[in-house]
């Protein structure tokens, strides 16, 4: 497996159209195109998705800290969106979102007593409880999974205004129903560098699996956590260098992870981002292929969701209205 | 209206910038690292890393200076905070709730019509209430 991945990584050919494609990479194409009947607009972060297909963004509302979730139907487009009205939009600030298997949506978030609260929504979008976290305040939160049961599990690292010999170092815990650590992990976590983190996108991602275990995206592999904490098994694989792991999904019997490249850094103004994507096979955990989206696929080739049986879906738009272009795995 | 609005000293353009969606990363503070939206080019957001309170740097709403796509100019540094946008940027406040009246929402779109989503979205929700 390492073989073929420092191939990927290193050994970059250029295509005919200028495109570069890594070694051993295949193109991702576009196949089915579904139109949506919704204007284009504005999110953050990786797009999620419930067991129906339905997908849900944190949307722009002007400001990153906005707790806004938008759902679209899979089939429909038609909108839930979960959020808190007024007063409660200006003392709380986003932190992280998740949507469970069944679709239930639950956002991580900070309010201006500085305690990191969960909130979970009805499936109309109203805000049905808030739950206090067993968490101290000084923490960033990379990586944040609801299980339908309520227990949820937090991924974080100790930020500068924290103790010493805390800062800097990780934090993963699950936390029942009511709030409470359930379980310490966080001897499965690694230290992050402060000086520098927030200058990159957060690395890590997580999601519940069909077989009902966690799966927590790290740099260089996964770990798969049953709903009482235990570890139940590791999938390694090798992160091409220069890239970010942010998401992965896990469908049927494969796993993808998505990588992200940072462009050039320049103050004062956005970085560009590109995707690529490793799909293992999840029995064995040996490499099933490693894609890079086709021009075809627009400008914002950043995969929205992936299926065993569509693969990658991606978000674009058309004539004023959203589009979901599906691209099969070859 | 869609044209221009003149908010605490500067002019935010809503129909000069570009219609394609695209990923871009925004450095942000501690807190929250950077993060990644898929906006349009030239509207959105943009400050310098870390200057905003409670250490959320740029994960704050900033305001772009009218003109360019590509090249932006940023009307103020720092970002604004949720308590001080809601006290200073009053016409915004007024349009966020005219559009979405009981969210107080204004959410980014791309194209000719910036408000294309809003307008969607309260129609979509006012017919379900």
């Amino acid at each position: 497996m390492r073989v073929f991945l420092l191939m990927v990584a290193l050994a970059f050919i250029t295509r005919a159209e200028g495109q570069e494609l890594p070694s051993g990479a295949r193109m991702l194409e576009a196949g089915s195109t579904h139109s949506l009947d919704v204007p284009p607009f504005s999110f953050f972060g990786s797009a999620q998705s419930d067991n129906e297909g339905n997908l849900y963004f944190h949307v722009d509302a002007g400001s990153f800290r906005k707790p806004v979730v938008l759902k679209l139907e899979h089939s429909s487009g038609d909108p839930t969106l979960y959020t808190l009205e007024d007063e409660g939009l200006k003392k709380t600030t986003f932190l992280n979102f998740s949507v469970a298997p069944s679709g239930q949506v639950s956002i991580l978030s900070q309010q201006t007593d500085k305690r990191i609260y969960l909130l979970r929504f009805t499936s109309k979008g109203d805000l049905a409880e808030k739950v206090a976290l067993d968490l101290p305040e000084y923490m960033s939160a990379q990586t944040f999974v609801a299980f339908d049961t309520g227990t949820v599990l937090v991924s974080a690292y100790y930020l500068a205004d924290a103790p010493d010999h805390l800062r800097g170092k990780g934090l993963m815990a699950l936390f029942d129903v009511s709030g409470k650590m359930l379980k310490n992990l966080s001897a499965n976590t690694e230290e992050v560098d402060l000086a520098n983190v927030s200058r990159h996108l957060t690395e890590g991602g997580g999601t519940v699996g069909p077989d009902g275990n966690m799966y927590i995206l790290q740099a260089n592999q996964i770990v798969v956590i049953s709903g009482l904490g235990k570890i139940m098994r590791r999938i390694r694989f090798h992160k091409p260098e220069g890239t970010i792991a942010s998401k992965l999904a896990v469908s049927q019997n494969l796993v993808s992870i998505w990588f992200l490249r940072e462009g050039p850094k320049q103050k004062m103004q956005k970085q560009d981002v590109t995707a690529e994507y490793l799909v293992l096979d999840l029995l064995t955990g040996k490499p099933f292929g490693y894609y890079v989206p086709g021009k075809e696929l627009g400008q914002a080739a950043i995969a929205v969701a992936f299926s065993g049986r569509e693969g990658f879906t991606f978000f674009d738009t058309q004539d004023g209205h959203v589009e979901l272009i599906s691209s099969p795995l070859r | 209206m869609l044209g221009a609005f003149l908010v605490g000293g500067a002019t935010l353009a809503f129909g000069e910038c570009g219609t394609q969606l695209q990923p871009v990363t925004q450095t942000c503070g501690g807190h929250c690292s950077s993060v990644i939206i898929l906006t349009c080019p030239g509207f959105g957001t943009g400050c310098e890393g870390a200057t905003g309170d409670f250490d959320f740097g740029c994960c704050g709403q900033m305001i772009i200076q009218a003109g360019a796509c590509q090249n932006p100019e940023v009307a103020q540094l720092r970002e604004i905070p949720p308590t001080k946008e809601f006290l200073v940027l009053r016409d915004v406040v007024a349009l966020r709730r005219q559009l979405l009246p009981a969210r107080g929402l204004m959410i980014a779109s791309c194209g000719e019509n910036k408000n294309a989503f809003n307008e969607w979205l309260e129609a979509k929700l006012s017919r379900r209430r």
